[in-house]
């Protein structure tokens, strides 16, 4: 008989809770988790916007100069620009300016402890009322090697950033066990049949505070990613905001939305369709789904579960009230 | 590990991976009918069938989806239905809705690449889904909202 010991690593990056799960791991386990755990760090140490000395912070300082950066920032700004071209601009990275106009601009925990706005957000709380578009041109920054220019505008990879760290440390575990999950502060990786045979049981956070579940999700070799406006929302001169913002308007998105999940091959596009899908809103978003034929799963500001065809299959349960 | 529901949902993984590719098209089209500052169309339909045309035939790969759903539906109420006693009958019908789903969701899916959303929401009412259980079952890991993006 034989029995196998679980391999499991869990540590703190990009302010989140991150755990590394193999199971009935193989020979070389340990590696490849290492190797994991360096992917992910690379992306907290390069990519964040929080640290003044990251890889990233330097660029936004001169974002119309050339850069020669970590080869992993430079992937990154190629992946959030196919993801700009891809959704036809509904995700972008430029809306960082916005966020640190409503205060954003250090780490979330001390948004609701320090003094917030500047001249910027007088002008951001008019087109939040009059709810106009905001003219601007399609980001096109370049990236040649791990030389690249931001093309004048300062960027946030935040809409991105853990989808990367978690397909970076996929990869890394490819071989590393019969089943692997990579759980990065809920944007996660979930290859192999899972610890019982039948698929990693998903459970889906209630985005409006409730115990329980709200779905069930049954998974094998796909990404999953939450996008939700359960923690990170905040008032700004009276007028709640949350990290959700559509650059169409540069307001807070997603109306009538509290969360939605997608599943996606790739764990870094499912974070970034699970963005996108948020920002069409509770009135759009059974439509663009199913056009999108994507795997997606929504709850509303009211509470009501929303369902696109392609992620019932993976539906083991779902929350009656 | 071999038993149906499991296939099932690898079967349906994998169909998401050919599905993503063809999504990034689509979503340039749909993303572009959002987009308030598009000067000029992406769209690729290059038929020279009319609009009329296009939709006819997107309606009738709609209907023809619909009925091989109605057909999956029968057989998984047949089944139940056969099932012994009520409560085993309803047990039976959760464990064979993934199944069902998932091959009626293909169906579906690849309707909805080639009609109108609007239509194809309509196609997709009749999926079955997996719900009413008494209790959640036990989950080995969460998707939520991130401490901070």
């Amino acid at each position: 008989m034989t029995v196998s010991t679980d391999l499991a690593v869990t540590f703190t990056s990009m302010a989140s809770d991150i755990e590394i799960r193999v199971v009935d791991p193989a020979p070389g386990a340990e590696e490849a988790v290492d190797r994991a755990v360096a992917a992910i760090g690379a992306i907290a140490t390069h990519l964040t916007r929080f640290d003044p000395e990251s890889a990233l912070s330097k660029a936004n300082r001169a974002p119309a100069a050339w850069h020669d950066v970590p080869a992993v920032l430079a992937d990154a700004i190629s992946a959030a620009h196919s993801a700009h071209r891809v959704t036809h601009g509904l995700f972008d990275p430029r809306v960082g300016a916005t966020l640190a106009a409503w205060g954003y601009d250090k780490s979330f925990e001390r948004i609701q402890t320090e003094a917030v706005g500047t001249t910027s957000w007088d002008i951001e709380i008019h087109r939040t009322l009059r709810g106009a578009p905001v003219a601007r041109a399609t980001w096109e920054p370049t990236v040649t090697g791990t030389v690249i220019n931001l093309g004048g505008s300062p960027i946030d990879l935040g809409g991105i950033g853990k989808g990367l760290a978690v397909r970076h440390a996929a990869a890394a575990l490819a071989d590393a066990g019969r089943s692997v999950l990579v759980d990065a502060g809920g944007d996660e990786w979930l290859a192999g049949p899972g610890p019982d045979g039948d698929g990693w049981k998903v459970g889906v956070e209630d985005p409006l505070g409730r115990d329980e579940h709200v779905l069930v999700l049954a998974v094998t070799d796909l990404g999953v990613a939450t996008s939700s406006i359960a923690r990170q929302r905040w008032t700004v001169r009276g007028v709640p905001v949350h990290h959700l913002v559509d650059p169409r308007t540069q307001t807070p998105g997603g109306a009538g939305l509290a969360a939605v999940t997608v599943l996606h091959p790739d764990p870094a596009w499912a974070e970034v369709w699970s963005k996108t899908l948020y920002l069409t809103g509770a009135a759009d978003i059974a439509a663009s789904a199913a056009a999108l034929d994507l795997a997606a799963a929504w709850v509303t500001v009211d509470g009501e579960i929303g369902l696109s065809a392609a992620i019932r299959p993976f539906v083991l349960w779902q929350v009656t009230r | 590990m071999t038993d149906p529901t499991t296939a099932a949902r690898r079967v349906a993984a994998l169909t998401l991976i050919p599905t993503s590719v063809a999504v990034f098209g689509a979503g340039l089209a749909w993303a572009n009918s959002h987009d308030p500052y598009a000067s000029s169309s992406s769209k690729s339909g290059t038929s020279s069938q009319t609009p009329d045309d296009q939709l006819a035939a997107a309606q009738a790969k709609v209907d023809d989806a619909q009925a091989k759903l109605a057909k999956l539906q029968a057989e998984v109420d047949g089944r139940s239905a056969d099932a012994a006693g009520q409560s085993s009958a309803a047990a039976g019908a959760s464990s064979a809705s993934p199944s069902a789903a998932g091959a009626a969701t293909t169906t579906a899916s690849k309707a909805t690449t080639q009609a109108k959303a609007t239509t194809v929401a309509n196609a997709t009412v009749a999926a079955p889904v997996v719900v009413g259980a008494p209790a959640a079952p036990k989950v080995q890991t969460v998707t939520k909202a991130s401490t901070k993006p």
